[in-house]
């Protein structure tokens, strides 16, 4: 009898639930609630895919949109559907890690879905079905969303949904003229946002000062985010900039101005033609010095800085980004502190 | 011996002709090599015979030919234990052809090692799951 009940219940369920049927269980919910909610969605468009955001929790989930680079009101009929859940999703908790394991980064990153947990804030799930085109973000602590989430939301969901794609979110700021763009790669604190910014004051345009979005063949930037954050020490070297400073946020210890490049006249791209990939060197430099560098170096320095925020498909990313660094100049960037003199350096570089 | 790319997922390279970058994504590990080191890596990855790819890429350096065979088998060994490349006894060669140095013949092939990343993943390891779930560990993750 025994062995007979085990025969139908292996028959009935040929295998414990796994991460895909409980994404699709939860998804299922968040549909549900959306329906009932009937409430607009805005979609992010971002390198050539749309996704339509749907909000399901408490207010500080309407945080995360503003900053969105990219927003149209209507959904196309490919667009993509990325569900945020703020707070308890009920009957769905086994979507998250176990307890013992919330306190360490899980990854689970194949052609079929993207899962990534993040210990922030009390937690934090990104988990897209990659074959559906569905996705959800999960804040499981609302009320404690992370600063560098609002200046640049859904990153690990914008990661999730572009691998099959040409394009590629990276860490990165980049700036153009008349659609011709440089690329500036460098880890935290590397200079990126100064350069970026620098460059805005003398007439270019803005993508981004920490995530775009690139691809290869050819070689094109395009914006995601609207935001820019200054570190404590550059405050007064912009003080344009800062008219646009929505607060001061506190991101591990380091305050960080958090900027709407929307409220300036400053020019914003939403996508260019990348013409020179750079790679800032420390130190306070006098004077604009380029030197040519390996595409070996700017390209390992490009993973390090990518892989430094956003986590998985490292084989995609280097296969993609290995082809974008063959196709374009790369130099190791002395940057001058004087914007005038940075702004016509880097402009050479565009033609 | 003939050797190619290794097969594991979680090992990549790109060869920009006169340069090479690979990569162990989950050691956080990377790795450069230039000029005659490149040479060699483009031909093993072509299925060509070390031993050929040694004497055609030790005709275009200045170095001394027992020094550069030791440091190309050196360099080679390294490659092997760092698990970039495998053994591949059956390999199909196709065309190489090792290029000259652009500013002179070459010196001896050397690899440099990059572990930055190998830091921040001590810091902050990743754990990569199976889609069963917990806590099953992705045997693949680890090499």
């Amino acid at each position: 009898m025994a062995a007979c009940q085990s025969g139908f219940d292996s028959l009935t369920y040929p295998r414990p639930p796994d991460l895909r049927d409980l994404l699709r269980a939860a998804l299922i919910e968040t549909d549900t609630r959306a329906t009932a909610r009937r409430l607009p969605q805005p979609v992010f468009r971002f390198g050539g895919t749309s996704v339509a955001i749907r909000l399901s929790g408490t207010p500080p989930l309407e945080r995360l949109l503003p900053m969105i680079g990219s927003r149209a009101d209507a959904a196309a009929h490919d667009t993509a559907v990325l569900d945020v859940i703020g707070g308890a999703l009920e009957g769905h908790e086994g979507l998250l890690p176990p307890a013992e394991a919330r306190s360490r980064t899980v990854l689970r990153a194949t052609r079929d879905i993207y899962y990534l947990w993040l210990n922030e804030a009390d937690g934090y799930l990104t988990a897209i079905d990659r074959r559906a085109g569905r996705g959800l973000v999960w804040f499981t602590a609302p009320d404690r969303i992370a600063s560098w989430h609002v200046a640049r939301p859904f990153l690990h969901a914008i990661k999730g949904f572009s691998l099959e794609t040409s394009w590629t979110p990276i860490h990165a700021a980049s700036v153009a003229i008349e659609g011709k763009a440089v690329l500036i790669v460098g880890q935290s604190g590397a200079g990126k946002t100064s350069i970026a910014l620098s460059c805005v004051t003398q007439g270019w345009s803005y993508l981004g000062d920490d995530a775009v979005i690139v691809r290869a063949n050819p070689a094109r930037v395009g914006a995601l985010y609207s935001s820019a954050r200054l570190r404590a020490d550059t405050f007064a070297r912009f003080p344009e900039i800062m008219k646009a400073c929505l607060a001061v946020s506190d991101d591990a210890g380091e305050q960080k101005a958090e900027v709407d490049m929307t409220l300036l006249p400053a020019q914003r791209a939403a996508e260019a033609e990348i013409r020179a990939i750079l790679v800032p060197q420390p130190g306070d430099w006098s004077e604009l010095r380029l030197a040519p560098m390996h595409k070996s170096d700017a390209l390992r320095k490009l993973m390090e800085a990518t892989r430094q925020s956003m986590i998985g498909d490292e084989a995609a990313v280097f296969a993609k980004l290995s082809t974008l660094v063959a196709s374009v100049p790369c130099y190791h960037l002395a940057a001058s502190g004087d914007p005038a003199v940075l702004g016509a350096g880097l402009a050479k570089l565009l033609d | 011996m003939q050797y190619r790319l290794s097969s594991s997922p979680n090992v990549s390279a790109r060869s920009f002709g006169d340069e090479v970058v690979a990569a162990n994504f989950v050691k956080g590990v990377y790795y450069s090599l230039l000029g005659p080191a490149a040479q060699i890596w483009d031909g093993l990855i072509a299925g060509v015979a070390i031993e050929t790819v040694i004497a055609q890429t030790a005709a275009l350096s200045d170095a001394d030919a027992a020094d550069f065979a030791a440091a190309a088998n050196n360099l080679v060994q390294a490659l092997l234990d760092e698990q970039l490349i495998e053994p591949a006894p059956d390999a199909a060669a196709t065309a190489w052809q090792p290029v000259p140095g652009a500013d002179g013949p070459y010196g001896l092939p050397v690899i440099e090692r990059f572990t930055d990343m190998e830091d921040l993943l001590q810091l902050d390891p990743v754990h990569d799951v199976e889609e069963m779930g917990w806590p099953h560990v992705n045997p693949a993750s680890t090499r």
